[in-house]
């Protein structure tokens, strides 16, 4: 019964015109990306260090101001000329000198040196120029994964691991929300539109919500898994570079670690399957309350900004935050844990929530549901809904 | 198998069902029969749990009752209604939805082609719906409570829009489906069709059944003729105490009690009142329809 | 007479359709948490904070007590920047400041800030993703200054009682000035494609009704185009006034005779510098209003008609809005600071520059990718251009997605 009525699910979603175009944007959307991405040449490393070196070199102008004057700031001063020595030492390396390991060695120094900097708390050195904490910990987590894996300080596969990085900010996050939240905005209200047709099958109503859930469901990670698959084989052909073995970085207990690119991929895949089952079932929820496609989409919308919201108007509201864990790819980056300011956010608190979350709402539509049977007419007569 | 109890739907202005009570058995089709906007769309509603009423029990065969979900999906599970045709999924065709009902009570599509079959569907059902006819239409969802083969089925306005040679297909299938042991209720507004199938006829007036009649067993023979009032008072004092002038045009005489001779002079005297139909027989749907609502 | 009774009927079903009411709901909900919530709260690149500056002028009287202790209060050797001085002048100019601002002296506070001793105010708010990869970061920078100032400027030329919410640019009509002049302008456009979405496609599901109303196919869809139009010219109005009244209650009206800054190619021959560079000036807020005024009901009208293109190929209201909306961030797929051309053609000639409305009646849109033929009255011509061309589109594919074929129903 379960599973001919999924076959029948099945047969609608497949007529339906918007399911087709979801679907085509989920195929294409990442190889355009990539095409439209792939106009823009990376910034090979040995310029990245260039730079880096010119810019920390303008700090000193600002350290002289002060350096004479205030005890603390010559401290600061002392340990930035071992750091800009460090790092004229890592372009010869990285150049001519051709000596990653001593590049590496020289790296991981040159992170110590700067987190002893911070711990005198940055005197003298201007904001814009402040090599942030979290800057620091990374570098410090790729170097020691390269010199631990023995890979090479640069590869073509560091391009393709940005190209990965860069489609995921953009997509997830508020636009897979919005696809989900698109595709699932009628899974109960079509049928009110059918309902003499639909009423009375003898399936209870948990089933059905599971049945249209797991077809929404399998539908929608198939066209991401095609679509980003597809995107991926365009690139590593482009730059002749499939390795899935280079360094990642995620953030994980208040620090930063190194995985390779296929676990990176892992688990990015894995939040994007939870984000999504619960999307969907909020979908239902916001359908059994409001009865409207348009208002699921607004409401949807709307739960999501909230944090934002709040946080703009001043509140420290730590119980919306998890909301904002939908955003799989934020949550591994440790960039949400910056935004919020609040260090404990890393991937596995964030999929263990999220995971709460989705058994609470599974819980709340069957309760809803339960409700209906044991409510009892007292001025007119109840009708029912689904 | 079925039983309604003191069933009560009350809206803050209106009442529409008070206190209704019906037992039913298998093997019967009971016609339902009021004007628009009686409660017949209710009682059916109510009967399927689609609305809870403010008072009142339905139970099924002797201790099923609409208390929780599972206990609803068993009743079900022998249960289906008749769909809407603006309902229909336009997209689908006619055996698509055949096979859904089939699939959803039955578990089995196997009886589907001889359902089309015999209501002479084969020349469209496997065409989208969205290019039938009316006609068509109903059809399609009669071919669709058929497939579902429940044991009881509630068809509210199953003869809306068909032609004459339609309402026969559907009376001939329904008639074979009640020797099949089904309960069938059925709303129409077709009154002289219910007389070829429905083993007993409900009438709902006020929120409750004012006249239940039952059409098979035998039933007394009247003789009836159409007179206006004008003629009835002239008439009136030479008729029999059990006579009836309904909806103030029929005039029925009961022959049960009458001898042969009396029944001939009735005839030639009423023969008298010429350019109007005199028919001896029983009192049939329409009969009483006439004579509950003659108000409206 | 006909026509007049299909208007009402088609605003009578604008007004009551779930979709927009739910939609201005949610607009309001967030006007009103905006007015309410964030604004009071917000720190602004031209608020002000004493205490900080105090903190500053600290660290600055230690530094210069440090340069006299050591004998440097002369110029530097290789750089002839006198920092003592400096730094002694800059230690009155923010006293003075922070003494203007306890007196409530604004006029006297503004031209102080002018000179540029003001380290401590955040960054402008301005769409990142629009500045990033400039060839000459630096010319950004002078620019935000130059713009500033010029505000500044407009505050003490005009004999406008200046308030703190005012330099904060708190005031109604300075958040509505700010608001169009962002990215934030995009709402206003996306609020006609959202109304205007099913237009056209709710009408399939009550076909036995309206299809056989007596009035022509290309007819009736201007009809509901105009009723579309109107409504949602109504409720941004609607929207407008609202926001206008609450924030003027919290915060003052703010002036029309304020200055908004504009970026404009230079007026000066080509051989002045040797190339090509922008100039700085102001516009008042009433005429930025009425250049805006001028230019969203052609936006808007342009989209509503395209909705109208689209609803009649794909018939399926999401499709509509998602492929509309699509367009309408369509420039932000190829944007690039130095990017002028497209398919070989100047981008200045083509629609989708302009929907980014604030921005072309500022002159940002030219300064951003250098390209002085984007203006604003050039905008209006494209734009009324790519109106004509839909309008014959729309003609022509009416023509072919009759009524009948239109209503023939499908998912």
């Amino acid at each position: 019964m379960f599973w001919k009525y999924t076959r029948f699910e099945t047969k609608l979603l497949l007529k339906n015109r918007k399911s087709w175009f979801v679907a085509v944007f989920l195929l294409f959307f990442f190889m355009l990306f990539f095409m439209y991405y792939s106009q823009e040449t990376p910034v090979p490393l040995d310029k990245k260090k260039a730079i880096e070196r010119d810019t920390s070199y303008a700090v000193f102008e600002y350290l002289d101001l002060q350096r004479h004057d205030l005890p603390e700031v010559a401290e600061v001063y002392n340990y930035h000329t071992q750091i800009q020595s460090l790092l004229g030492m890592q372009t010869w390396f990285i150049g001519n000198g051709d000596d990653s390991e001593q590049y590496i060695e020289n790296g991981l120094e040159i992170n110590s040196l700067r987190l002893e900097v911070h711990e005198l708390g940055n005197k003298g050195i201007p904001e814009h120029l402040i090599v942030p904490r979290e800057e620091i910990l990374k570098e410090d987590a790729l170097l020691h994964y390269i010199k631990d894996n023995n890979l090479p300080i640069e590869s073509d596969s560091f391009a393709t691991n940005h190209y990965i990085s860069n489609v995921l900010t953009m997509f997830s996050g508020l636009l897979f929300l919005v696809i989900v939240l698109i595709s699932g905005n009628e899974m109960l209200v079509y049928e009110q539109r059918h309902q003499s047709v639909l009423r009375g099958f003898p399936l209870s109503f948990m089933q059905k919500v599971t049945s249209k859930v797991m077809i929404h469901f399998v539908y929608l990670y198939t066209f991401l898994l095609l679509g980003f698959t597809l995107g991926s084989t365009y690139v590593a052909k482009k730059f002749d570079a499939g390795e899935f073995s280079f360094p990642v970085l995620i953030y994980k207990n208040e620090d930063y670690i190194a995985i390779s690119t296929g676990q990176y991929l892992v688990y990015i895949f894995l939040g994007l399957a939870l984000a999504t089952i619960l999307i969907l079932l909020l979908s239902i929820l916001l359908n059994m309350l409001f009865r409207n496609a348009f208002a699921n989409i607004l409401i949807g919308l709307g739960i999501f900004l909230l944090p934002d919201i709040a946080m703009a108007a001043g509140f420290k509201a730590t119980f919306l935050h998890p909301i904002k864990y939908i955003d799989i790819f934020k949550v591994l980056s440790g960039d949400l844990a910056i935004e919020l300011g609040n260090s404990s956010i890393d991937y596995w608190n964030a999929m263990t929530t999220l995971g709460i979350i989705t058994v609470l709402l599974i819980g709340v539509i069957y309760g809803i549901n339960k409700f209906t049977y044991h409510r009892v007419p007292k001025e007119v007569p109840l009708e029912k809904a689904f | 198998m079925l039983k309604l109890e003191n069933i009560s739907v009350k809206y803050k202005d209106k009442v529409v069902l008070d206190n209704l009570s019906l037992t039913a058995k298998s093997g019967e089709i009971i016609g339902l029969v009021a004007p628009n906007g009686t409660g017949k769309t209710t009682l059916f509603n109510v009967i399927s749990n689609f609305l809870k009423p403010n008072k009142g029990n339905v139970t099924f065969n002797g201790d099923l009752q609409y208390k929780t979900e599972r206990k609803e999906i068993s009743i079900h599970k022998q249960l289906a209604t008749f769909p809407d045709q603006g309902d229909l999924f336009e997209e689908l065709t006619g055996v698509d939805h055949m096979k859904l009902y089939a699939n959803m009570w039955k578990g089995t599509t196997k009886h589907v082609k001889e359902i089309y079959e015999q209501l002479q569907m084969e020349g469209y059902v496997k065409k989208k719906v969205k290019t039938y006819s009316l006609g068509m239409r109903q059809r399609l969802c009669f071919a669709m409570i058929a497939a579902a083969d429940t044991p009881i089925m509630l068809m509210d306005g199953v003869m809306n829009g068909l032609d004459v040679a339609n309402v026969s297909l559907i009376s001939k299938r329904l008639m074979q489906m009640k020797q099949e042991g089904k309960l069938i209720f059925v709303a129409s507004h077709l009154l002289a069709n219910l007389d070829l199938y429905a083993d007993r006829v409900i009438y709902l007036k006020g929120g409750d059944i004012i006249h239940q009649q039952p059409l098979n067993e035998s039933t007394d023979e009247y003789m009836k003729l159409e007179l206006t009032p004008e003629q009835y008072e002239k008439l009136a004092y030479t008729l029999p105490d059990d006579h009836l002038y309904i909806a103030d045009h029929l005039c029925c005489i009961p022959i049960k009690n009458m001898s042969m001779d009396e029944q001939k002079e009735w005839v030639v005297r009423l023969s008298a009142y010429k350019g109007k139909e005199l028919t001896i027989g029983p009192l049939g749907t329409v009969e009483y329809y006439e004579k509950y609502y003659h108000e409206f | 007479m006909m026509s007049k009774s299909m208007i009402v009927h088609e605003f009578k079903m604008m007004m009551k359709n779930k979709k927009n009411v739910l939609f201005i709901i949610a607009l309001v909900s967030l006007i009103l948490s905006y007015c309410f919530l964030i604004l009071p709260a917000k720190e602004t690149p031209d608020s002000f904070d004493p205490e900080a500056m105090k903190t500053e002028i600290k660290n600055l009287e230690a530094v210069s007590e440090g340069m006299i202790a050591r004998g440097g209060t002369g110029t530097g050797g290789y750089t002839g920047v006198a920092a003592y001085a400096n730094n002694v002048y800059a230690q009155k100019v923010q006293s003075r400041m922070i003494k203007a601002f306890e007196d409530d002296n604004l006029n006297r506070f503004i031209q102080l800030r002018m000179k540029g001793f003001d380290y401590d105010g955040q960054s402008v708010n301005r769409d990142w993703r629009l500045y990033a990869n400039a060839p000459y970061s630096y010319l950004d920078q002078s620019r935000e200054v130059s713009l500033k100032n010029l505000r500044y400027q407009g505050y003490l030329n005009e004999n406008i009682k200046v308030t703190y919410k005012m330099i904060e640019q708190k005031t109604a009509l300075q958040t509505v000035v700010n608001f169009l002049l962002g990215t934030t302008a995009f709402m206003v456009l996306f609020c006609a494609i959202y109304f205007s979405s099913d237009m056209l496609s709710k009408d399939r599901q009550h076909r036995t009704i309206l299809q056989g109303l007596p009035i022509g196919w290309y007819r009736l869809i201007n009809v509901k185009s105009m009723v579309a139009f109107f409504y949602t010219m109504l409720i941004l109005f609607g929207l407008l006034l609202l926001t206008v009244i609450i924030i003027g209650i919290q915060n003052g009206f703010g002036s029309f005779k304020l200055s908004v800054p504009i970026t404009i190619p230079s007026t000066q021959p080509d051989d002045y510098f040797g190339y090509r560079f922008s100039e700085y000036d102001t516009i008042s807020i009433a005429k930025f209003l009425l250049l805006a005024i001028g230019i969203i009901p052609i936006l808007i009208y342009l989209f509503i008609r395209l909705n109208a293109i689209l609803s009649l190929i794909f018939k399926n209201s999401w499709i509509v809005l998602m492929v509309s909306s699509l367009l309408l961030f369509s420039e932000r797929i190829y944007y690039s600071r130095t990017l002028t051309e497209l398919f070989g053609i100047e981008i200045s000639n083509m629609p989708q520059t302009y929907f980014d409305f604030g921005r072309i009646i500022s002159g940002e849109k030219y300064y951003l990718v250098t390209l002085e033929s984007i203006t604003y009255e050039k905008g209006i011509i494209v734009l009324l251009s790519t109106v004509l061309v839909l309008e014959v589109t729309l003609f022509v594919v009416s023509q072919i997605v009759s009524k009948r074929r239109f209503y023939r129903k499908a998912a």
